[in-house]
């Protein structure tokens, strides 16, 4: 029964514009991040320009490290955000157009209704991001030198930026359920994206940033390329990272939509 | 444009309707509605009851209150205090409702995206049905809104009327035993707008719980056995329609007679106390009143010509009856 519903919604976000623009948005990221890393390595290479940031991250060099750093920081920003603003309306739109109202007289539940705009947009999503990836990897692994690097390391990123994806967008869409506003979900998830690893960051436990030790730190490790670190990535210090992260992030990210749903009611605002 | 009728005659979605469907007694009741919108009142005590194959009429101007009445009954909008019941059973949320009401709104909003066929097969995803009772199921719907011919078409292509039939189909297709319309005739032409008033009379006939709300006054007349005007948050005028129109049938009579006597009628009303005034009409003469006297008046008439071919007492229409009430109301204010 729920398989059914679940293909209804999926179809649904393949013919409307917005499910369309969130699938092919990993792509257009992915483009425009390979484009950056040409562009940068051209622009050093012709151009006498000494910019010893770039140099640090590596960019200005095709390679495994400034190919996925730019993916990283692509999705991080422009990829997430975008994301964010498409997905904050997804529930709330058809509730206030009481587009549910005949499916709930017909006998679905609402808990069905959501989980499976939940689970089809992530669904939608994930494929995009495969697709994108699956451009960026077949970039990276023949244009771009390994410098040291594995590939292991690259599909490790695009692990991490699927579960950030999906973290994300798991709670914009209860958030969008539960206040049936797609405001208040989009700037409560921009203000977690955007400023609260900044805050958090301010606070230090036992000498290291208390950010590290939440999933929004999932944003830092991708971007700052910690994951190239081999030695940063399998110490004890970083394991207790981990699993306190994984535990943060599967506790929101089962935690929010179960709430949602024995929370929230449908109503019509007027 | 017209429904297949037929269908409905035959067809096995009003059959299935008839399980459990002689039951007496009053199936929806709603108690003491009170619902306001940032601190204005919309809705100020409203009571009402339907029983098993009713079709009651909610009549009230624009903003009177129709729908928000109608979005409380189907749980998607909760009041500030009142109950709703159904068949006995307080309804406190819209899990109670599961399966038991169709609530066809104004302007349908289906999933878009899907055709018709998939829409209605989504709806019926709950019932648990064969692909082939799934299939058989949509296409009597769908033949009965007549839009078999469109199955495979996308809901968002369709015209305002056919969303309109699409919508009917959809309150219709699982079967509920209350059906809520909210001016289920809007954007039908005249012969779309007789083919739901067929609809409504066999949902009817099926002993089903219909509530209309409709500006067309001449269908409610046509199809509702009770009528309730909302004004001012409140039902003004509530019964029985019949007893309603009775209730404020007007002290006037038609009386029809040829052309030539018709001025010799009016001449013999004048200076007769209890006659309030006459005039000319296509057919004969109207005559107005004082209230009681109607056999007095009728044996005058009859006294005055041996040509009358008819006497009529005027009815008040529902049409009549809500405008006075909006009248009397503009005058308090």
């Amino acid at each position: 029964m729920f398989n059914k519903i679940l293909a209804k919604d999926f179809k649904g976000l393949s013919r409307q514009k917005r499910g369309i623009t969130l699938a092919v948005l990993p792509t257009i990221v992915t483009i425009f991040a390979i484009v950056y890393v040409v562009l940068l390595y051209f622009v050093m290479k012709y151009v006498n320009v000494d910019v010893p940031e770039l140099g640090d991250i590596g960019f200005g060099q095709l390679n495994y490290v400034s190919s996925v750093s730019m993916l990283a920081a692509f999705s991080i920003s422009y990829g997430l955000i975008v994301t964010i603003i498409m997905a904050g309306s997804l529930v709330s739109s058809e509730i206030k157009n009481k587009q549910w109202v005949l499916p709930l007289n017909a006998g679905h539940s609402s808990r069905s209704l959501f989980l499976s705009k939940l689970i089809s947009s992530e669904l939608w999503i994930l494929g995009g991001m495969i697709v994108g990836f699956l451009i960026h990897f077949l970039f990276t692994v023949i244009f771009c030198s390994p410098s040291g690097a594995y590939v292991w390391q690259i599909l490790a990123t695009y692990l991490l930026l699927i579960l950030m994806m999906a973290f994300y967008v798991d709670i914009i869409i209860s958030l969008n359920f539960i206040t049936k506003k797609s405001w208040i979900g989009i700037v409560i998830v921009l203000l977690c994206v955007i400023i609260l690893p900044d805050i958090l960051a301010q606070i230090t436990v036992g000498g290291e940033s208390f950010v590290m030790f939440t999933p929004f730190s999932i944003v830092y490790i991708v971007s700052s390329s910690m994951i190239f670190s081999v030695k940063g990535f399998f110490n004890i210090y970083t394991t207790a990272q981990w699993i306190i992260n994984t535990a943060t992030y599967l506790l929101i990210a089962i935690g929010l939509p179960v709430w949602a749903i024995s929370a929230s009611k449908i109503k019509a605002s007027k | 444009m017209c429904f297949s009728f037929d269908v409905l005659l035959s067809g096995d979605i009003m059959n299935i309707t008839k399980a459990g469907a002689h039951r007496e007694g009053k199936v929806l009741e709603v108690k003491n509605i009170f619902k306001s919108f940032k601190d204005k009142p919309v809705l100020r005590g409203v009571s009402l009851e339907i029983d098993r194959g009713e079709v009651y009429g909610l009549i009230g101007k624009n903003g009177a209150g129709k729908t928000t009445l109608m979005n409380i009954i189907s749980q998607i909008l909760s009041a500030d205090s009142g109950e709703v019941w159904i068949d006995g059973k307080q309804i406190l949320s819209q899990n109670d409702l599961s399966g038991k009401l169709g609530y066809i709104l104004d302007i349908p909003c289906g999933f878009e995206y899907l055709t018709a066929y998939e829409y209605l097969d989504f709806l019926l995803i709950p019932q648990n049905l064969s692909k082939e009772e799934v299939e058989r199921k949509v296409d009597e719907i769908l033949n009965l809104v007549n839009l078999s011919d469109v199955k495979n078409k996308k809901i968002k292509s369709f015209s305002r009327g056919m969303k309109q039939r699409m919508g009917i189909a959809s309150g219709l297709i699982f079967d509920p035993e209350i059906v809520i319309l909210d001016e289920p005739s809007s954007a039908l032409d005249p012969e779309g707008r007789f083919e739901v008033l067929k609809i409504i009379e066999k949902l009817k006939e099926q002993n089903k719980v219909v509530m209309l709300s409709t500006h067309i006054l001449n269908d409610v007349e046509r199809v509702c056995d009770k009528i309730g005007i909302i004004n001012n948050g409140v039902i003004a005028i509530s019964g029985k329609t019949q007893d309603v129109l009775e209730e404020h049938t007007k002290d006037a009579i038609i009386i029809e007679l040829p052309k030539g006597e018709q001025e010799k009628l009016v001449a013999g009303f004048e200076g007769v106390k209890e006659v309030v005034s006459t005039s000319k009409t296509q057919l004969g003469v109207r005559v107005e009143f004082m209230p009681g006297c109607s056999s007095k008046v009728m044996k005058k008439a009859l006294s005055l010509s041996d040509n009358i071919s008819s006497i009529q007492i005027e009815k008040a229409t529902i049409e009549e009856i809500f405008m006075n009430l909006n009248k009397g109301d503009k005058r308090n204010v």
